[in-house]
């Protein structure tokens, strides 16, 4: 791998595709107008909405990036595996468990994600972006496969 | 390892790891819904435009955030996570 010999130009990678960063003062004088012209909050909103959902592509894949690395790190005792691990988890027999719900609380972010959704009902912009749909439908999808696999090796057998 | 430093127990740095994981999750909607839309809804929302549905959402969520808190009040970092 070539070293890094360019003085004038900062390079984000040293290898033999490095790619050229624009100088610092460039980036700090776009950053500063952009700060200017825009509350915090709208800093997320650019448009066009090509460029706001890279940077929603970006977001995502950084989770899925991340993702594997923590699991790796924590898998021996924790990763959602920890009472099957050895972790001591205490067995509880009060509310919620007594409540006849299997997952009490993937149950209690499906109605929490329903009740969000009701509220915005009414919002154009949150049925029309898409939004409403993932989170009536998608996100607790999530929670039932989440469930689904959680109760395929569930422990409470062996103490049947 | 850095990540030590996050918790004394693999159980607790990945409960902290985890909150990375939501403001993920949560910058994503806002990023790809836009900060600005969601924030002009959710004031809207508030000022009543949901109607009678919003009633019934807040009933939602109250039910979901009493499950949540509960359960996590139960079984603590090590059982959720």
């Amino acid at each position: 791998m070539p070293e890094c010999t360019s003085k004038s130009t900062p390079f984000l990678l040293c290898s033999s595709h490095s790619i050229p960063l624009p100088p610092a003062h460039v980036v700090a004088s776009a950053l500063s107008q952009h700060a200017a012209a825009r509350s915090p909050l709208s800093l997320l909103d650019c448009h066009p909405p090509a460029r706001r959902r890279r940077f929603c592509d970006y977001l995502l894949s950084s989770a899925l990036l991340t993702q594997p690395p923590v699991v790796a790190c924590c898998y021996h005792s924790a990763a959602r595996s920890g009472f099957k691990l050895g972790e001591t988890v205490p067995w509880c027999y009060g509310f919620p468990f007594n409540s006849g719900l299997r997952h009490p609380q993937y149950t209690g972010v499906a109605l929490t994600t329903w009740g969000l959704a009701l509220c915005l009902i009414n919002e154009p912009s949150f049925v029309e972006s898409g939004v409403f749909h993932a989170a009536v439908v998608a996100f607790p999808a999530f929670y039932i496969v989440m469930s689904w696999m959680e109760q395929a090796g569930d422990n409470d057998k062996k103490s049947e | 390892m850095p990540l030590s430093l996050l918790g004394s127990t693999p159980v607790k740095v990945f409960a902290k790891l985890e909150m990375v994981g939501k403001v993920q999750q949560l910058g994503s909607i806002a990023a790809y819904w836009g900060a600005a839309t969601a924030a002009d809804a959710v004031r809207s929302a508030l000022g009543g435009s949901g109607g009678s549905a919003a009633y019934i959402g807040l009933l939602f969520i109250f039910i979901g955030q009493l499950l949540n808190v509960a359960t996590y009040a139960a079984i603590g970092d090590a059982g959720v996570y």
